[in-house]
């Protein structure tokens, strides 16, 4: 129980603070990039990135729609994908400096169902349309706010709020 | 993740498999409650269609996949009906303010598929667009499961989905009717009118000097009644429409015979 409290209280203060910084990163994320002034961008099915040290690079076309937030210091990027119409999930991209090039670095829906199927009892093979999406970054780029909704066959809703530590760059 | 263009093989891919689609025995009552409680709101669906003139069962068995029937979630995603949508797409419908009614929340997400745009219905159209829908993860990276999108509770699904955390997995199992089988027990049911250009079709002709599609399985079937030998020829000639005849009360269309 006070694990849970820990959680929602960070989460919580987690979304407070990406409240309190004005703009969400969604909305104009260069304006939040001090250092590689990068932005992303929807085309059609794919999701590209760009900055000015940065070549375009193509950083998803798996999925129908996308929506990407860029980390304070431009080096890490959390990306919402829906990759089917009933099955939205996230994932984390992460500058590679010795390559020049965003990469893959983690799947987040991952961590975050399994943190949940374990806490709720639940089976994430069954969930029916089951998302994530990304709800704020901490300050320093260093944890990650997510949202998990779905139902149960039983008609049971899901709707959890899980932190993620994603250590320092 | 690029689409994949409405062919006629892909036409004649959804046509067969629809036509093939069986309800698993067991799970048949679940299939004839989910339409139940469609039928039940066939009205709310029709409003729908008479706005955009989409099938009104197709802006149903979306709903039902989408979220799970639920009036007070929006068609795009599930998210309630009191906020624009949270989860992406995000932000939508983009006009009017909430809360939103399920009619016009499910118009913005029809019309930004541009479903609105499609001219003709066809069966095969239908069930093309509802995957298309969904996507085409699995015609693309797992050609040999069929979606359960479609087809979840028919013969033609075992196992092997996408889960939760967006991982393959060859064992798990979907538990939710697929949108193909529901329309499937609809039509059985009488409740959707597919495409009126097969529905009128006549299969099997009386053709006695050439040989017709499938007339040889036609054969091969009237061979399985007591009695009944026929030579395998593909040829529907005259002792195959007497036997037509015999067992439906009338010869195959086409034969002189049917006018005396």
């Amino acid at each position: 129980m006070s694990s849970n409290w820990q959680r929602l209280l960070l989460a919580a203060a987690l979304c407070a603070n990406a409240v309190a910084c004005g703009d969400s990163d969604r909305a104009n994320p260069a304006s939040r990039d001090s250092t590689a002034n990068i932005s992303v961008s929807k085309e059609g099915s794919e999701l590209w990135v760009q900055g000015d040290s940065l070549d375009r690079q193509l950083i998803a076309d798996d999925g129908q729609d996308y929506e990407a937030a860029i980390s304070s210091d431009g080096t890490r990027i959390v990306v919402d994908v829906v990759l089917f119409s009933n099955l939205q999930v996230t994932r984390l991209m992460e500058w590679n400096e010795y390559a020049g090039t965003f990469e893959f670095a983690r799947n987040l829906s991952q961590e975050a169902w399994r943190q949940a199927a374990s806490e709720l009892g639940i089976d994430i093979e069954v969930a029916l349309n089951p998302r994530t999406r990304f709800v704020a970054w901490s300050a320093d780029g260093n944890e990650v706010v997510l949202e998990l909704s779905a139902s149960t066959p039983d008609g049971r809703d899901i709707l959890e709020t899980r932190s993620l530590v994603l250590g320092p760059r | 993740m690029s689409n994949i263009r409405f062919t006629t093989t892909l036409s004649n891919e959804f046509a067969t498999l629809f036509a093939s689609c069986e309800i698993q025995p067991e799970k048949f009552d679940e299939v004839d409650d989910i339409v139940d409680r469609i039928l039940a709101d066939k009205n709310r669906y029709e409003t729908v269609q008479r706005k955009l003139g989409i099938p009104w069962f197709f802006v149903a068995v979306i709903h039902n996949m989408e979220s799970g029937g639920r009036f007070d979630r929006h068609l795009h995603n599930g998210d309630p009906l009191t906020k624009r949508t949270r989860q992406v797409p995000a932000g939508r419908p983009l006009d009017g303010e909430p809360p939103f009614t399920w009619e016009a929340s499910a118009t913005d997400a029809l019309l930004m598929k541009r479903l609105d745009q499609i001219d003709a219905w066809s069966l095969s159209r239908i069930l093309y667009e509802l995957e298309r829908y969904n996507g085409w993860g699995y015609r693309r990276f797992h050609p040999d499961v069929l979606t359960p999108y479609l087809w979840s509770y028919s013969n033609h699904y075992k196992s092997g989905k996408y889960i939760a955390d967006g991982t393959w997995s060859n064992t798990a199992v979907s538990r939710q009717c697929g949108a193909a089988v529901l329309i499937r027990r609809l039509e059985q049911r009488g409740e959707a009118a597919l495409s009126v250009a097969s529905r009128r079709r006549v299969f099997f002709k009386y053709s006695p000097r050439s040989v017709k599609d499938r007339a040889d399985d036609l054969q091969r079937f009237f061979n399985t009644f007591p009695g009944v030998s026929l030579r395998v020829d593909g040829l529907a000639g005259q002792k195959t429409s007497d036997v037509a005849r015999q067992l439906f009360g009338h010869y195959l269309s086409g034969d002189p015979r049917s006018d005396e």
